[in-house]
């Protein structure tokens, strides 16, 4: 059979890890004994990786590697050694460590040990290996906000991921986070049974997972009297390979938030001495949720980005910041499919002349 | 003079034995004959073997440095790791739900689902031997499990009873005394009670009360830990034969099921303010028939067993300290986080950044070490860890201090109010505290030992026999030459760790030259001497600790754990402060003048004591 074929013919509903390693260890078994034809097996796999939806999974890159047979390729000699030796072999080495790399899976001491023993101390592959062994610990926690072991190789529900990126995304650390549901209303109150109110829920009822902290709060008691709220959205940040949508409460900026690259501060001018060492300046200071565009004053994650579930929201942030009902609030979402709703007369028009 | 004080002096003052493991290797007991070839034997062994690879505190003393010391001690497996990683994990969220379920101040005992969480997690198994049906996991996992128990010290204190008492019958009991009683503290049949302290009115050894005369004991112990409830008893007697002139002193195990007609009655309660739970009681022993087999050991090891009970151990106490410090961590950040002050949270505020980062600091020492002791104890790198438990000791008496000025500066009033988690943190503290052996004998613990070290290993010359005059002359005094380097530490770690390495060498440098100094100066009255005590235990301690810190930040950033700069920072910032110590204490110990006058600061006490009170005058106080 063909190398892709192998692939090729899983359909696509019994493609995994375990249909992968099935056709990887039956390459293995029909292996004659020149073990020719392992590179194309090789960098036919790699096509396939993401496919078979196992390219973040190391035990799947160590298996591929392991179907390099292990001793003949290791340079015995100078000249071997100076010039690349099997540089075909090498290669596809290195074409499965970057893959390995690009989907951030981090090698551990087994794939090291699986690579020397392929190619020997110091060749190009090895090298390869050593560089990723070194730096991808390393920068494994370089964005300090994430601790990605929360995210990586975790089957997480959408609630889930939506606390993470709230968390991740808040930095007032006194930040709370709470799970809300927006029930709709049954469209006649008098008429609807309790059963058919259980059963509308069950079936229309949106999650919010809601952030907000004291300091926020402290902020829209504090709002001048007519003051505007806006909650805008969606804008989405990604956790690891995850994207979040999430919506954004805010304000107008705070009045006297100074742009610091427009004041001049001589730290060294002590002429006024006596009024500027004995200020208290930290409360004077605009807090992290004081910007200089907006005021921010909560975030939000909702199930379903729509007027509803956003006006949801605002709902279940009155019942802890009762000033809110006092004030305007101004809903600026984008809908999800706003964008298919737009076109949907043009769209129904292609189709009907495809027809 | 106290029997507590009189042991304190025999601890600082006598050699303890080196051998301090605590592995799963049972030994038959021996006879004292046996016990003694085979000390003789031990100490052969351990003199072929260099200081530095015996002892780290020692080595770092002598400036001598041992390079496998710097490789901080993990799990050779991820999967061992992971197992206990998860294992604590789940013993931590049951203790603190269960915590949560009842208040155990209230109930002035373990609660009940306190103790459902210990026996199902099988804590009491954990340091019993295999053989008697234990698990008898490794330091490092113990460490593990006494920091997620230690998030409340009670429940702590009443798990280290039971494993004191099974450290003692592991080395000091009969096999028969093991066989029996090991399987049943590892089930939790047995509930050990330890019986040391005598009747507070009677506290010198020669006048116990507690006494077995003609194989029978009476007498009022103090202090017991669970003693209303223990079914064991450990005890501390005299025993006076007709025919012997002097008393000896013996430990003998008691077992409630065999009192005879003799009973054991709890006579009163010790009322703390803080660890209610820990049931602190006196008890009474009256006409108890106890004979040879029932004594744990022979009179000889006496001393050696209250050695053990007061001194070692000590990196589950640091360990307990660490999981306590790091929840009490948790709740103050949060109202830090959530207080809101003017325009800012309360955290924002410079004053609480400060007290926060100073308890940091200090557990961020403490968890260092006490993870590199149990490491290298594992690995059995080390042979003697006399001076660092103490070390460890000090160590958890200064993070637990400053946990009470953290609270205090962070919290404020409320630290105080009832019905609030932080006033019950500090009465434990304080309790916890004040059960433990003050500083100055952990202080002595170090200095003492380290001294002796230094001369027999230093071959350190009587300075009336020394030519010292022509030497200064000739080659100067140490403390004129710059401390250079001759060990390169910061060839073996992480070029960020270069600053902190050179530092810790030249206090090593400096060290070995003070210590030169204060024998020429002070002779053999510097064990009465407390200044030089304390300079040279900060020094030991200091080395120690930068050692620890430097390694465990070099595995880290090595490994790119997360916040591993945080931890690069922690430690050189830690390094720098134990430097510029170090350097003013040994400095003070080369100005004689400064250090006899640091040393008569006691007289100054001694005279509010006599005087019954602070004994000045007030200012405005005139005299005609």
């Amino acid at each position: 059979m063909h190398i892709e074929a192998q692939f090729r013919r899983i359909p696509e509903e019994d493609r995994n890890k375990k249909t992968f390693h099935a056709a990887i260890a039956v390459f293995m078994s029909g292996r004659n004994v020149h073990q020719r034809g392992y590179v194309e097996f090789l960098n036919t796999a790699l096509k396939y990786l993401k496919k078979y939806d196992v390219h973040k999974d190391l035990d799947t890159y160590k298996a591929l590697l392991n179907v390099f047979p292990k001793g003949p390729l290791i340079p015995t000699n100078q000249m071997q050694k100076i010039f690349m030796h099997y540089p075909l072999q090498q290669n596809c080495c290195v074409r499965i460590l970057d893959e390995m790399e690009w989907n951030n899976v981090i090698p551990d001491k087994e794939v090291f040990d699986i690579v020397v023993n392929i190619f020997g101390s110091w060749t190009f592959a090895t090298r390869k290996v050593r560089r990723q062994l070194y730096w991808m610990p390393k920068l494994k926690y370089s964005n300090k906000y994430l601790d990605r072991r929360l995210v990586e190789n975790k089957n997480l529900d959408d609630i889930e991921l939506a606390r993470i990126a709230l968390k991740m995304m808040s930095r007032d650390p006194g930040t709370t986070f709470s799970y809300a549901k927006a029930l709709p209303k049954p469209e006649n109150d008098l008429e609807a049974t309790e059963e058919a109110q259980k059963a509308q829920e069950m079936l229309h009822s949106q999650w919010i997972v809601s952030a907000q902290s004291p300091l926020q709060r402290k902020l829209i008691e504090r709002l001048p009297e007519g003051s505007c709220l806006y909650v805008d959205g969606p804008k989405f940040v990604w956790v690891m390979s995850h994207k979040v949508k999430y919506v954004v409460l805010s304000a107008d900026a705070w009045p006297g938030i100074k742009d610091e690259f427009v004041e001049k501060k001589d730290v060294f001018d002590f002429s006024d001495v006596a009024k500027t060492l004995h200020t208290d300046d930290l409360n004077d200071d605009p807090n992290v949720h004081q910007q200089k565009e907006m005021t921010i004053l909560g975030l939000a994650v909702l199930e379903n980005n729509n007027q509803n579930v956003a006006a949801a929201w605002v709902n279940h942030l009155t019942a802890k910041n009762p000033r809110m009902s006092e004030l305007r609030v101004l809903i600026r979402i984008v809908e999800d499919n706003f964008v298919k709703k737009l076109y949907e007369d043009e769209l129904r028009a292609a189709d009907e002349d495809n027809e | 003079m106290g029997f507590l004080e009189m042991l304190r002096r025999s601890l600082s003052l006598r050699k303890v034995p080196s051998f301090r493991r605590f592995s799963a290797e049972t030994t038959e007991r021996k006879d004292i004959t046996e016990r003694k070839e085979w000390e003789i034997k031990q100490k052969e062994i351990e003199s072929k073997i260099p200081i530095e690879k015996r002892s780290v505190s020692r080595g770092l003393a002598l400036n001598r440095f041992e390079k496998d010391f710097l490789i901080y001690p993990e799990y050779s497996e991820t999967d061992d790791a992971e197992k206990i990683k998860d294992r604590v994990r789940k013993i931590d969220s049951e203790l603190r739900a269960a915590l949560l379920l009842e208040s155990m101040d209230k109930a002035g005992t373990l609660t009940s689902s306190v103790m459902a969480t210990l026996l199902k997690n099988g804590i009491y198994g954990t340091f019993v031997p295999k053989e008697f049906g234990g698990e008898n996991l490794c330091h490092k996992d113990l460490a593990c499990i006494h920091e997620a128990i230690g998030q409340d010290l009670s429940t702590f204190l009443n798990v280290y009873n039971a494993q004191l008492a099974t450290n003692l019958l592991v080395f000091y009991g009969s096999p028969e005394h093991r066989a029996k009683y090991l399987p049943k503290i590892a089930s939790f049949q047995c509930k050990p009670a330890i019986c040391m302290h005598d009747d507070l009115e009677n506290e010198t050894l020669a006048s116990f009360t507690t006494s077995v005369v003609k194989g029978e004991l009476n007498g009022t112990k103090v202090n017991v830990i669970n003693g209303k409830n223990a079914n064991l008893f450990l005890i501390l007697a005299k025993n006076k034969f007709s025919h012997m002139d002097k008393p000896n002193h013996s430990w003998y195990l008691l077992d409630s099921s065999e009192l005879g007609h003799g009973k054991v009655d709890v006579v009163d309660r010790h009322e703390t303010h803080g660890l209610k739970a820990l049931n602190i009681s006196k008890l009474k022993f009256s006409n108890i028939s106890l004979t040879h087999s029932k004594e744990l050991c022979s009179a000889e090891s006496t001393k050696e067993i209250s050695a053990e009970i007061l001194s070692s151990n000590q990196i589950y106490h640091g360990a307990a300290v660490c999981g306590f410090i790091k929840k009490l961590l948790v709740e103050i950040t949060e109202y830090a986080n959530r207080k809101v002050v003017g325009n800012h949270r309360l955290g924002e505020n410079m004053t609480v950044q400060k007290a926060i980062a100073e308890l940091g600091m200090n557990l961020f020492v403490l968890e260092s070490i006490v993870y590199y002791l149990a490491g290298l104890l594992d690995e059995n790198l080390i042979l003697a860890t006399d001076i660092e438990n103490s070390i460890v000791a000090r160590n958890v008496h200064r993070t637990l201090r400053q946990a009470l000025l953290t609270i205090i500066d962070t919290i404020g009033i409320l630290s105080t109010e009832q019905g609030f988690p932080y006033e019950q943190r500090i009465r434990d503290v304080n309790t916890y505290l004040s059960l433990c052996l003050p500083e100055f004998v952990h202080m002595k613990n170090i200095a003492i030992p380290t001294i002796e070290s230094w001369i027999t290993n230093t071959k350190y010359q009587n300075v009336m026999f020394k030519p010292n005059i022509v030497k200064k002359l000739i080659f100067g005094d140490s403390r004129s030459k710059d401390p250079k380097l001759q060990h390169y530490i910061a060839e073996h770690a992480h070029p960020s760790l270069a600053e902190s390495c050179t530092r810790l060498e030249q206090t090593m440098f400096r060290f070995d030259g003070a210590l030169t100094n204060i024998c020429d100066m002070s002779g053999k009255r510097m064990v009465k001497e407390p200044a030089s005590l304390w300079n040279i235990a900060t020094v030991v301690e200091n080395n120690f600790a930068m050692m620890a810190c430097i390694a465990r930040a070099n595995r880290s950033y090595c490994i790119g754990l997360r916040n591993a700069d945080l931890e690069i920072t922690m430690a050189n910032t830690y390094c720098m402060k134990a430097n510029e110590q170090s350097k003013e204490i040994c400095e003070e110990i080369w100005n004689n003048l400064l250090l006899s006058t640091r040393n008569r600061e006691i007289d100054i006490g001694k005279a509010m004591l006599e005087a019954g009170g602070y004994c000045i005058e007030i200012p405005i106080e005139k005299n005609w």
